[in-house]
């Protein structure tokens, strides 16, 4: 008896200190610029150049960071099996936190995610742009149209809207909060962008596309890149040669002449590719440590009312 | 309407503060406090109507909210709350809703939805964040009250175990509503966000609570009081200071 309560206040000592650390250093982290966040995130303070052993531009992925919750995981497991933990709800609440901790821990590692752009009237298969996982979904996407739908009456938007066609068949919407998935992986919209389209004239022949598409012309693969926004002179690639041209200037390539001029603009539509791996289990465990914690508070509050 | 509904709830919640601050009879007070949540409803109706969505999205709104749950609670648990807690949060309910009222007008023009946002899971998750912030609210009032009284009442301790009880479930309610929608939204629960980070840190600061050694209710109110701080800064300073996925709530 006397080694359990010894054995507790050692467990509950070390479990304070885990916690005084990953709240001291959580609350530093956060005014701290993490390495690959959007510049429109935190401010640029003294803090943001300050690093050191701890990495703090990337702490939520350092060694110390994952160290510091697998601690808290260990002591909550070591707890419920040592019955260091009378309370029959109060030790199945910390053993389900536990696991929701290591799931977390192993989902966030195993979780391989990609960001595929697709622009308007484009395809791809989706196999091709995710790596090889030997689950890719056989499955060719079209982006027919990208929509904004805004509030009535406002310059709001009130959805991102990507039409899209699986298999050249099925037309599917894919927007926020309503994800698409193709057996275990899942497509969410994540962002677009305008992207300027050209006219190109090769001889009598006429083509458009996109900053990056290439098209396969009688002259060889052109492929137009960035435009020079204030020149606006335009990067003509034309097999292995590069061209700078005004709008509309004609140049002369194998004997034919070639002429770009600017066409609009068209959406290119930035989707996120998500393996779904062991997301199930992990939302089971938290609704059920939810439930758990809830029944565990309220025979403490029985108890207490039974006590005064 | 809303504005008006809005300055006469304010009014009441201070006309009831004020009587029970005197120590005027019980009743008077009490109905007060029923009126003033009546006109504050019908204030939040009345934004509902006119933002087109649910009170929950920005300062002032939630602002509304805040005060409008703890003075429901007051009026629902009137009889379980220890007296001497009942001016404090009775003008804790008239600050807030002064607050809101006096916000400036940049800050309570009501916005149409982003997308992001347009989702049932809203419905869950701030009135469960609220919720606990209203219990922190009782919590660090009775905590107020214990330290200011400068002996142990044990009976405070109690009032206050329940109160943190509460909290920690409503935000523990809140975070894993939150994650869900999020993985809803973008494919990924957890973003570590600062208003994400910083609400986990409220969470962990109520799990040291339950895990005080020899736990005195002077050591539990002080924690109380820390968490509250770390509330209000996830609350207010979050929103304004560090911004993120979550500046919109600013």
């Amino acid at each position: 008896m006397k080694t359990t309560n010894q054995g507790k206040r050692t467990m509950i000592r070390i479990f304070q200190v885990t916690i005084l650390i990953l709240i001291m250093l959580l609350g530093i982290s956060t005014f701290i610029g993490q390495h690959g966040e959007p510049s429109t995130g935190r401010p640029e303070n003294a803090l943001t150049h300050w690093n050191g052993w701890l990495q703090w531009d990337r702490f939520y992925q350092s060694p110390v960071h994952i160290a510091l919750w697998g601690l808290l995981a260990l002591l909550l497991l070591v707890s419920v099996t040592g019955g260091l933990i009378r309370r029959c709800w109060s030790r199945l609440m910390h053993l389900l936190l536990a696991i929701c901790i290591i799931l977390i821990g192993a989902e966030k590692s195993l979780n391989r995610r990609t960001m595929i752009a697709i622009p308007e009237n484009v395809s791809i298969r989706l196999a091709d742009r995710i790596p090889a996982s030997g689950h890719s979904p056989d499955v060719v996407l079209t982006l027919q149209k990208f929509e904004i739908q805004l509030h009535s009456g406002t310059r709001t938007p009130r959805a991102f809207i990507s039409h899209l066609i699986a298999n050249h068949r099925d037309t599917l919407r894919l927007s926020v909060n309503h994800p698409l998935a193709f057996g275990r992986f899942r497509l969410y919209q994540n962002d677009f962008d305008p992207q300027p389209v050209y006219d190109i004239q090769v001889g009598d022949q006429p083509y458009r596309c996109g900053t990056g598409d290439t098209l396969t012309t009688p002259i060889g693969t052109v492929r137009i890149g960035r435009s020079d926004g204030d020149s606006g002179m335009i990067t003509l690639r034309i097999g292995e040669t590069t061209h700078k041209l005004r709008p509309d200037e004609p140049i002369t390539f194998a004997g034919r002449p070639v002429r770009v001029k600017p066409a609009g603009y068209r959406f290119v539509s930035y989707i996120e590719v998500v393996e779904v791996r062991g997301i199930g289990l992990l939302l089971m465990s938290s609704v059920l440590y939810l439930t758990a914690l809830g029944i565990a508070l309220l025979r403490l509050r029985e108890q207490a009312g039974r006590d005064c | 309407m809303e504005r008006l509904s809005l300055a006469i709830s304010a009014v009441l919640y201070l006309a009831s503060f004020f009587l029970r601050y005197r120590r005027h009879r019980r009743l008077p007070a009490q109905w007060l406090l029923i009126a003033a949540v009546i006109i504050h409803s019908l204030a939040l109706a009345a934004r509902s109507y006119t933002a087109k969505h649910p009170p929950f999205t920005n300062l002032y709104e939630t602002l509304m909210l805040l005060s409008f749950l703890l003075a429901v609670r007051l009026i629902v648990s009137g009889r379980r709350i220890p007296q001497a807690a009942m001016p404090g949060l009775t003008g804790c309910a008239a600050v807030l809703n002064l607050a809101a009222w006096l916000l400036p007008v940049a800050l309570r023009t009501p916005r149409p939805l982003m997308p992001a946002l347009n989702s049932i899971w809203m419905a869950i998750h701030v009135p469960a964040y609220f919720y606990g912030y209203m219990a922190l609210l009782f919590a660090g009032t009775y905590s107020l009250l214990l330290l200011l009284r400068g002996k142990p009442v044990p009976e405070l301790g109690g009032y206050i175990d329940a109160e943190v009880g509460i909290a920690f479930f409503s935000l523990n309610a809140g975070l894993l509503s939150g994650a869900i929608w999020a993985y809803q939204s973008w494919g990924n629960y957890w973003a570590w966000d600062p208003k994400e980070t910083w609400a986990l840190i409220n969470i962990l600061i109520l799990g040291f609570y339950f895990h005080l050694r020899r736990p005195t209710p002077f050591k539990k109110a002080l924690l109380v009081l820390i968490a509250l701080l770390s509330v209000i800064f996830t609350y207010w300073g979050v929103s304004f200071i560090l911004r993120g996925l979550h500046s919109y709530t600013g």
